[in-house]
């Protein structure tokens, strides 16, 4: 045998190990990062193995790489393993990049949405957290935060309509606008104020306050911002995220139970304004009632 | 006895809700249990109070929209759901969740303490 017959062959060999490793099933396993918390209406999952997107239920396991598409009056909450919230509501599309979690120490997510509003809530605080969602043109880096965001035409509906960003050109595919939510300096519960950096064509814009919003209009263009998006178009980004009511007022707990539900809730609220004292980084135990005192046996609470 | 059928039935509720979900999920299975407990809208409720207890607001929020999203007509949940942001000091959102309620259907005293809570907000 040739030297160089010996070292093709050899070659061959490295490759049928070095493919074996590849797609051996502990290689490819998807790495699950939560679930589909709650699934209204049609909602689709693919990713590279499922290219064809197919319909999905609640607790459904979503993992690195996996996108979700939703349809019309259709609505669904990713729950990550660190209690944080994805939503995304009709007619949107997200794929979970990354998601890394080491409990009491660190957090890392990644997250694109190319379409559609979304929603994104902080879950448990660790001392280094890092989360991204990436628009097509720009990237919304969060700490500890309630935001709100929505990507091209509805976008656009709402911002044309907004004194601060009058005149504006924009792009009708792209065009990203968020708004942090919370929690504002006057925050209850000792949460870590939110804060947002909305980044596009290397400028960046911070959001520190409830309410504050950044704009990216277009491919190539900075952030606009920051601004006090209007009560009209928070109400209009907000009727985006949240389902319709349809005739309010009507059955449920509202005779039986509500108003001593909402009493208690209130009296709770008002009395003890949470637990903001708490550094241990777990909970209550579950057993505990003691730590409910509005809650005592003999009341609706 | 109408007291005992109350306690009974909020012990009920507290048993099933402390059982089930766990206070600190970090498993797969953990998170189908706080998602199963947000299909019905008493037990969701309660456990958002019981995060929101906690101070864990965020995610008695989001609690709050799962069960929302099932239960688009509760008032007790939409009511609860913009108090907690207002909590969080998002006013203007807890002001755009109460303006879809009907004051009619709350007492003088709830609707009151909720714009106490939500100082300055509307609401219709």
């Amino acid at each position: 045998m040739s030297v160089s017959a010996f070292f093709a062959r050899k070659s061959v060999a490295l490759g049928l190990i070095a493919g074996l490793f590849c797609f051996t099933p502990a290689a490819s396993a998807p790495v699950q990062v939560g679930i589909a918390a709650s699934v209204t209406g049609d909602v689709r999952l693919s990713n590279a193995t499922i290219t064809k997107p197919k319909k999905i239920q609640r607790r459904q396991r979503l993992a690195w790489g996996d996108t979700l598409r939703t349809k019309k009056n259709s609505k669904v909450q990713i729950l990550l393993l660190d209690r944080s919230s994805l939503t995304i509501t009709s007619n949107a599309r997200l794929t979970i990049n990354r998601f890394v979690y080491d409990p009491g120490k660190s957090r890392s997510l990644g997250a694109t949405v190319t379409k559609g509003a979304f929603r994104f809530m902080s879950g448990r605080r660790t001392s280094n957290s890092k989360a991204s969602v990436d628009s097509k043109i720009g990237t919304i880096g969060i700490r500890g935060t309630a935001l709100d965001g929505i990507v091209g035409e509805r976008a656009v509906e709402i911002a044309k309509d907004e004194p601060f960003l009058d005149g504006v050109k924009s792009d009708k595919e792209t065009a990203t606008l968020v708004v942090l939510r919370g929690p504002g300096a006057a925050t209850q519960g000792g949460l870590q104020v939110g804060l947002a950096d909305v980044t596009a064509a290397e400028v960046t814009v911070n959001l520190e306050e409830p309410s504050m919003a950044a704009y990216i209009p277009r491919p190539g263009a900075p952030p606009i911002g920051p601004f006090r998006l209007s009560s009209v178009g928070l109400q209009r980004l907000q009727y985006r995220l949240a389902p319709r009511i349809h005739n309010a007022g009507s059955g449920g707990l509202l005779g039986k139970l509500l108003p001593a539900v909402a009493a208690g809730v209130l009296a709770g609220v008002l009395l003890t304004g949470g637990d903001d004292d708490d550094n241990n980084p777990n909970n209550p135990t579950a057993d505990d009632r003691s730590q409910y005192p509005n809650c005592s046996p003999g009341t609706v609470c | 006895m109408q007291l005992g059928k109350i306690g009974l039935v909020c012990s009920f509720l507290f048993g099933a809700a402390f059982l089930v979900v766990p206070t600190s999920a970090e498993t797969l299975e953990e998170l189908d249990a706080m998602a199963e407990v947000a299909t019905d809208e008493e037990g969701g409720i309660l456990f958002a109070q019981q995060q929101a207890q906690r101070g864990e607001f965020l995610e008695a929020i989001a609690t709050l929209e799962r069960v929302l999203a099932l239960h688009p007509k509760s008032q007790a949940a939409r009511l609860i759901h913009a108090i907690y942001l207002c909590q969080i000091d998002d006013k203007p959102g807890g002001a755009a969740e109460l303006d879809k309620l009907k004051r009619k259907n709350f007492s003088d005293e709830i609707w009151s303490q909720a714009m106490m809570i939500c100082a300055s907000t509307g609401g219709q």
